[in-house]
């Protein structure tokens, strides 16, 4: 009880090793930014086993390492930005064209023309070099089919995008917010090109009310509809074909004057290896890569020479619009802000 | 004024300077630089374009209908379960105080698609056991889903408030003829206030930072926070996100300064823990009110177990929902990406030691120092539960992307964002259960020649030992489950098990979300069984040597 008080004392000295330990432990943390090897650094848009399979064929055939990191459209689009002084990566894999122009305007795309551009349509690639297409996939509509034949015993499945105004369905309809998914933007445009810009705001107010919610994430409205919690769904056909493929009770509907999506690739400015994302980019566009990447995403090759996978059906067969991209790009700020207006 | 303080310190009291400098460097450089770097991003057009849209002024208007609905029944709900397991001490009380964790423990998307099949229009509970085409999408959903992901942050701060009071003060009262409706009025609940004005803060604050259940359950009601997401990261509005995450930080200033002046009328008529601790029982509680807490927790642990079976039985057949025949491929998944996990724990660990730390030293700085500038001590310390977490982490990346302070792509940025992340809460807990120390002994260890620093760590950090555990874990546990902040803070070198999952979730893999989700649970149950292990073997030995003293 009674005890000399002395300085330093026992607990003082814990104290500072307590905080030296600390100090230590958080400098060690700090090491976790490796210095590169043969390697190349890919943020990655497509699904993880996809890219896992195109990241070993690629190590396979060049012995050099792909690290990826595969995150949604709009997360890697706000990384890629934020980080354009000091990069990570050196490749956005995947996502629509729109997005990679959209990441192009801050300038924050290396310039790269790759040899198997030349074969492409004009419609996949940039002309300044800032990306390539090496996918096609297109906007659907996904059914429950349990859920609508319950519903709605009488009713035809819709066929057509007009199909979807029909009252009845009010509530039973998921599709992404426009203002945070490239897919559900694409639709809006879809929608604005194919009527017209007064028709087609009139055709987006008549259905906006009928709508049961707008997720945030493009990846929400298939699982919505698979798991049957909405009958009806506006998603890319692939992601479609891919859930029924799973096991879900999807059937997918391709309406005439459907808009098409390029998939794409692009070279990150500054990445800390800029000549293994040129060759990356060269592998990824290649017949053999396509093919294989076709086959398991269930989306169609741009390259001419990948054979379609046995099958399946074409996306260059679907009816599709003359869609105007870069008119998409224009208008996507004022397209979004008169969205948000109608929309509540 | 201020340059005569810091002198003052200087002369008597080096530790406690020491100590005060690392606080106010740490929160500068990780709090309010990264708000800093926010504030500067929104243009002219950005503040006029939020504040006109009719869209967002309607999801302002739910974010505040959203706040007082889900921030009064967590705290309801979390008081009655707090008061259930340490005072009623229900039946199973050991078992019922642990549950709430299991809530904190699973990453949002996760139990978001629980809740989904469990109550969704076609949930296991709604559709296939009652019948009911009930829609959760909406107000009463989002209200449901954060009553149940808050009150476990009530709960733990309750928890720890009921723990501290001194039973004596029940048993004088009941000796002196109260019953026991007007002990618990006048006595017990009064003392918890400020562990009641802490839990309403913080879980007030974290509901208006939620995106979570919002982006999950919310349907076509939306709040700001989900409107930061959208605009974050569907084009990369940077300026538009930043406006609408700022506007969430009137209210949070606002609530501050309430609780600020609640607490401030209050402070003097609640300092309780005084130089004798009794050893008498607390006061028994009336058996009909014993079994309907039972009863309440009965029915949360039974919500919880069903989420758990329901995520496990994901992992475990072939398709969740859909396909019930049984398969181990999911499992063999999450071998394949033990990695992830590792990262999860190990840096949910070093977060939850730094946030303990710095709590505990921030808290005794304005509750007991008085150094200079401590209620802006105390609100840096706040202001990061406001801001969504999405928005916190890319402020963090344009903060910390170039020298001199370049930690993108490391660790240590991912630690330092879950302790900054939640540190609201742990020096919440910390300042509860200071403020219930009874002034005089510290300053009884002050005169009897003691640094300020040494009356700390020899007297207070002791007796606040309850609320420094309670600090730890719940930073660690829900450091573990992170999503928000994080998300944009993982790299290739350090994945993190919550970001994997909400990816595998995204792209329909919900068997493998399932099995690394029911991995990340699992492990770090077992470690906070370690923990309690190693923990309250320590506290033995040092109950013992104080009696024995």
């Amino acid at each position: 009880m009674h005890q000399t008080i002395r300085r330093p004392s026992g607990a003082w000295w814990r104290n500072r090793i307590a905080l030296l330990a600390l100090a230590m432990s958080l400098g060690l943390l700090a090491t976790g930014r490796a210095t590169a090897q043969d390697e190349v650094r890919v943020y990655a848009v497509i699904n993880e086993d996809d890219v896992r399979m195109l990241a070993d064929m690629f190590t396979a055939e060049t012995g050099i390492k792909v690290s990826y990191l595969r995150a949604s459209t709009g997360e890697l689009v706000s990384r890629v930005i934020a980080e354009a002084g000091a990069p990570q990566a050196d490749v956005l894999l995947g996502g629509p064209s729109a997005q990679h122009i959209a990441i192009e305007e801050t300038g924050a795309l290396a310039v790269y023309h790759p040899a198997a551009a030349a074969a492409l349509p004009a419609y996949a690639v940039s002309p300044e070099g800032y990306w390539t297409g090496f996918y096609l996939t297109a906007l659907g509509i996904g059914v429950n089919l349990e859920r609508f034949h319950q519903l709605f015993p009488d009713t035809p499945l819709p066929a057509t995008w007009d199909d979807l105004l029909n009252p009845v369905f009010k509530g039973e309809i998921v599709m992404t917010d426009p203002v945070s998914s490239s897919t559900a933007y694409l639709f809006l445009q879809d929608q604005l090109q194919r009527l017209g810009w007064d028709a087609g705001w009139a055709y987006l107010e008549k259905l906006a009310p009928l709508v049961g919610q707008f997720p945030a994430s493009g990846g929400a409205p298939p699982q919505l509809v698979g798991t049957g919690e909405y009958a009806l769904g506006v998603a890319y056909v692939h992601a479609l074909i891919r859930y029924r493929h799973d096991g879900f009770p999807i059937t997918t509907i391709v309406p005439p004057g459907t808009a098409g999506e390029v998939g794409a690739v692009s070279i990150i400015k500054g990445g800390p290896n800029p000549d293994n994302a040129r060759r990356f980019v060269d592998f990824v566009l290649s017949a053999k890569a396509e093919e294989a990447f076709a086959a398991q995403s269930f989306t169609t090759p741009l390259n001419p020479d990948a054979p379609l996978p046995e099958g399946a059906t074409s996306f260059a067969d679907y009816d599709y619009i003359d869609y105007d991209a870069e008119l998409a790009g224009e208008q996507r700020d004022e397209v979004l802000l008169r969205w948000q207006q109608v929309v509540d | 004024m201020g340059l005569r303080s810091f002198g003052r310190l200087w002369r008597f009291d080096r530790g406690l300077l020491l100590a005060y400098g690392l606080v106010a460097l740490f929160l500068l450089t990780f709090v309010v630089g990264p708000l800093v770097r926010v504030a500067l991003e929104p243009t002219l057009a950005d503040w006029r374009l939020v504040m006109t849209t009719p869209r967002w002024q309607r999801a302002a208007l739910n974010t505040l209908i959203t706040l007082g609905l889900s921030t009064v029944s967590s705290l309801l709900l979390g008081t009655v379960y707090a008061y259930a397991v340490t005072r009623a001490r229900v039946p199973g009380a050991r078992f019922f105080g642990v549950v709430p964790l299991f809530l904190l423990l699973t990453p949002p998307f996760v139990a978001g698609l629980a809740f989904i099949l469990l109550l969704g229009r076609r949930g296991l509970l709604t559709y296939q056991l009652l019948g009911l085409e009930t829609s959760i999408y909406g107000l009463h959903g989002l209200w449901l889903a954060q009553t149940l992901s808050f009150f476990p942050v009530a709960y733990l701060v309750l928890r720890s408030a009921f723990l501290a009071v001194d039973p004596g003060l029940e048993q004088a009262a009941r000796g002196l003829g109260a019953g026991r409706g007007q002990v618990l009025r006048t006595v017990t609940l009064p003392l918890v206030t400020p562990g009641l004005l802490a839990a309403a803060l913080f879980i007030s604050i974290g509901v208006l930072g939620d995106f979570g259940n919002p982006m999950l359950v919310g349907g076509r009601f939306q709040v700001l926070a989900t409107a930061v997401y959208t605009q974050l990261t569907g084009w990369a509005s940077f300026g538009t996100s930043a406006a609408l995450g700022l506007v969430l930080l009137v209210p949070a200033v606002v609530l501050f300064g309430a609780q600020q002046w609640v607490q401030a009328a209050t402070r003097q008529r609640f300092a309780t823990v005084g130089g004798r601790s009794s050893s008498l029982p607390a006061p028994t509680v009336a058996p009909w009110l014993r079994w309907a807490l039972f009863t309440v927790c009965l029915l949360v642990t039974l919500f919880v177990a069903a989420s758990q079976g329901v995520v496990l039985m994901g992992a475990l057949t072939k398709l969740w929902g859909v396909d019930f025949t049984p398969t181990f491929e999911h499992a063999k998944y999450v071998l394949g990406h033990v990695g992830g996990l590792g990262n999860s724990l190990r840096f949910a660990a070093t977060a939850a030691l730094v946030c303990t730390v710095l709590s505990l030293l921030a808290a005794y700085l304005v509750q007991r120092a008085k150094v200079p500038l401590r209620r802006g001590l105390d609100l840096a310390t706040l202001l990061p539960a406001a801001i969504p977490g999405t928005l916190m982490g890319v402020a963090f990346v344009l903060a910390f992307n170039t020298p001199p302070f370049q930690l993108t792509g490391t660790a240590a940025i991912i630690v330092i964002g879950m302790a900054v992340s939640y540190l609201p809460v742990g020096y919440r807990i910390c300042a509860a259960a200071i403020d219930q120390l009874r002034p005089s002994l510290d300053e009884s260890a002050a005169n009897l020649g003691a640094s300020r620093l040494r009356a700390l760590t020899s007297i207070v950090a002791p007796l606040v030992r309850q609320a420094l555990v309670a600090t730890f874990v719940f930073c660690f546990v829900q450091s573990v489950g992170t999503l928000s902040t994080v998300i944009f803070l993982v790299s290739f070198d350090t994945p993190l098990a919550s970001v994997t999952i909400l990816n595998l979730a995204d792209q329909g893999r919900w068997g493998r979300a399932a099995a690394l989700a029911s991995a990340l649970i699992i492990v770090t149950m077992l470690s906070l069984a370690l923990l309690y292990l190693i923990t309250g073997r320590s506290l033995k030995q040092l109950e013992f040597s104080r009696a024995g003293g």
